[in-house]
């Protein structure tokens, strides 16, 4: 199958920052995210979707599926114990660094206590996919991502302030 | 009748039909509930867009870090040839677009000789962003937004791919023989000392079928008239692609320094193509070179290439470097390019020679197209 597509430079430019904001909210690791957006991107190349199917939500599926295994993978699961003893460390740093990382912990782990499809609608929503791309990448219906995603912020806001 | 949270949430992140648009701001200039609502909804969408942050990032840098990504897993460079055997092997398009522009026609099966063309030179065929725009323009004004290649053609790969053998360097001959055919090596110069690995890799042959009739009306459709000849149907072309030898140099600036300074040489015998018996290939290569939706600058390249029956088009970007070079009496191309990195100017070059029959496809890492050639002059 052949298609007559983007240039592969032109698809980088329009979702590289998607994927990579997109990579960074689910696990909440802005250089990890880097790396993995980029492997994104090198399996587009090697192992491009069919002609038939969406670009942008196969990218964003594709970066769901590397972010969950990268946080399911035991070595993270070491490096992340690594950044619970750096978070220590942080808070002799100043205040205000301490004060944003506490904030962006705090909205990982509102986001972990979603509902798993809620939480990645809410994720893909605010990294700038349109609603046809979460639909392929979630596999729901174009017709009721409006609804998702106005109940998953209802649900995060509820569990944010919940959190202290 | 009031709306409901979703199409309230679709009408805020701009989701939704013109049609119900319209009926919604009517609602929306009565209702207050609906607006309330509209606001409510307003109002969690910016806190969540304050929530989620991320850092920012350098789109140009993260670029460059994946051409290096890639770049370095490709073995090095762009590895012209590889990637063009790759290109032939795999995609179907080789077949009737691609290799159209990338091969010139061909030669023959078994029993019936007929013509059998050696590729013995190299001609640079620059192909620009805009040409891909322009094919992709035609197709779009055309309606054939997508191209299914299967109905055009079969194409099949016979060998295997990516298998190859690891020999030392010592043994010369022993690869010699292996590979079927006499070959020259680099000496060490400039410090560019051979690594002690030699790969050899058994060759393939690729078969392509085309469906003349529908070939024919896709170039209709483009109000092309040239067409190809009707016998050409169902018949089998081949390209044989023979064993192969990958030799790579260590490199010469440590493993700490993250700049690598190192080249790749790939040797194979020159491509075979054979054309099925019966066939007018002057009349293929026409109905090819003018293909309605080929862009005029990528046709007139192609056309003006004199013995094309022996030449192989590479495709180059317009952003390369490239110039004839004679190497000991052979001929040959260097395609060369610089690539800033992020913190490093990289330079790659290639050279593509032809020597008795083999070629010889150089890809450096770091290395001027000068130096180069100086490698490839100190083979023997």
């Amino acid at each position: 199958m052949f298609k007559i597509l983007d240039s592969f430079k032109d698809i980088f430019e329009k979702y590289y920052f998607k994927i990579y904001r997109q990579i960074a909210l689910i696990i909440n690791d802005d250089d990890n995210a880097q790396d993995i957006a980029q492997e994104v991107f090198i399996k587009l190349i090697k192992n491009p979707p069919h002609n038939d199917e969406n670009i942008g939500g196969w990218l964003s599926k594709v970066a769901i599926n590397h972010a969950l295994n990268f946080i399911r993978s035991e070595k993270n699961l070491k490096s992340r114990e690594i950044k619970v003893s750096q978070f220590n460390d942080d808070l002799i740093s100043p205040e205000d660094i301490a004060i944003e990382k506490i904030e962006i912990d705090k909205v990982r782990k509102v986001l972990s206590k979603m509902d798993k499809r809620d939480m990645l609608c809410l994720v893909l929503k605010h990294s700038g996919y349109s609603y046809e791309e979460i639909s392929i990448s979630l596999g729901i219906k174009k017709s009721s991502v409006g609804a998702t995603v106005a109940r998953a912020h209802k649900k995060f806001k509820e569990l944010y302030e919940k959190e202290v | 009748m009031c709306f409901d949270e979703g199409i309230l949430q679709s009408y805020l992140d701009g989701e939704i039909d013109e049609s119900l648009k319209e009926q919604l701001k009517k609602h929306l200039d009565t209702c207050e509930k609906c607006s309330a609502k509209l606001n409510e909804l307003k109002n969690l969408n910016s806190f969540l867009d304050n929530a989620l942050k991320t850092s920012s990032i350098d789109l140009n840098e993260a670029w460059e870090n994946l051409n290096k990504k890639i770049n370095k897993k490709e073995r090095g460079v762009f590895n012209m040839f590889r990637k063009y055997k790759k290109y032939i092997a795999v995609s179907a398009a080789a077949a009737v677009i691609a290799a159209s522009i990338a091969l010139p026609p061909v030669q023959k099966a078994e029993a019936e000789i007929l013509s059998l063309f050696r590729l013995n030179n190299f001609k640079a065929v620059a192909i620009t962003p805009d040409d891909l725009q322009d094919i992709k323009n035609k197709f779009y004004q055309a309606g054939n937004k997508e191209i299914d290649l299967k109905q055009y053609g079969d194409i099949k790969v016979i060998g295997d791919y990516g298998s190859s053998k690891e020999i030392s360097k010592n043994n010369l001959d022993k690869i010699k023989s292996y590979v079927g055919y006499n070959f020259k090596i680099p000496q060490d110069v400039d410090n560019f000392k051979l690594r002690d690995s030699i790969y050899v890799e058994k060759g393939q042959t690729v078969e392509f079928k085309l469906n003349v009739d529908k070939i024919n009306n896709l170039i209709k459709t483009f109000g092309g008239n040239k067409l190809l000849p009707e016998n050409l149907n169902e018949k089998t072309f081949k390209i044989i692609l023979g064993n192969s030898v990958h030799i790579s140099s260590i490199d010469k600036n440590e493993s700490d320094s993250p700049k690598n300074i190192s080249y790749g040489l790939d040797i194979m015998k020159t491509p075979e193509i054979i054309v099925p018996d019966g066939v007018d290939i002057e009349k293929v290569r026409d109905a090819v070179i003018n293909m309605p939706f080929i862009p005029d600058d990528i046709r007139n390249q192609i056309a003006s290439i004199k013995d094309w029956k022996t030449t192989i088009p590479f495709p180059v970007s317009d952003t390369d470097d490239i110039k004839d070079v004679t190497i000991n009496g052979s001929k040959g191309i260097v395609i060369s390019k610089k690539f800033q990195g992020s913190d490093i100017l990289e330079v790659y070059s290639n050279l593509a020679l032809n020597d008795n029959g083999v070629i010889y496809l150089f890809s450096g890492n770091n290395i001027s197209p000068d130096e180069l050639i100086k490698i490839a002059e100190s083979m023997r």
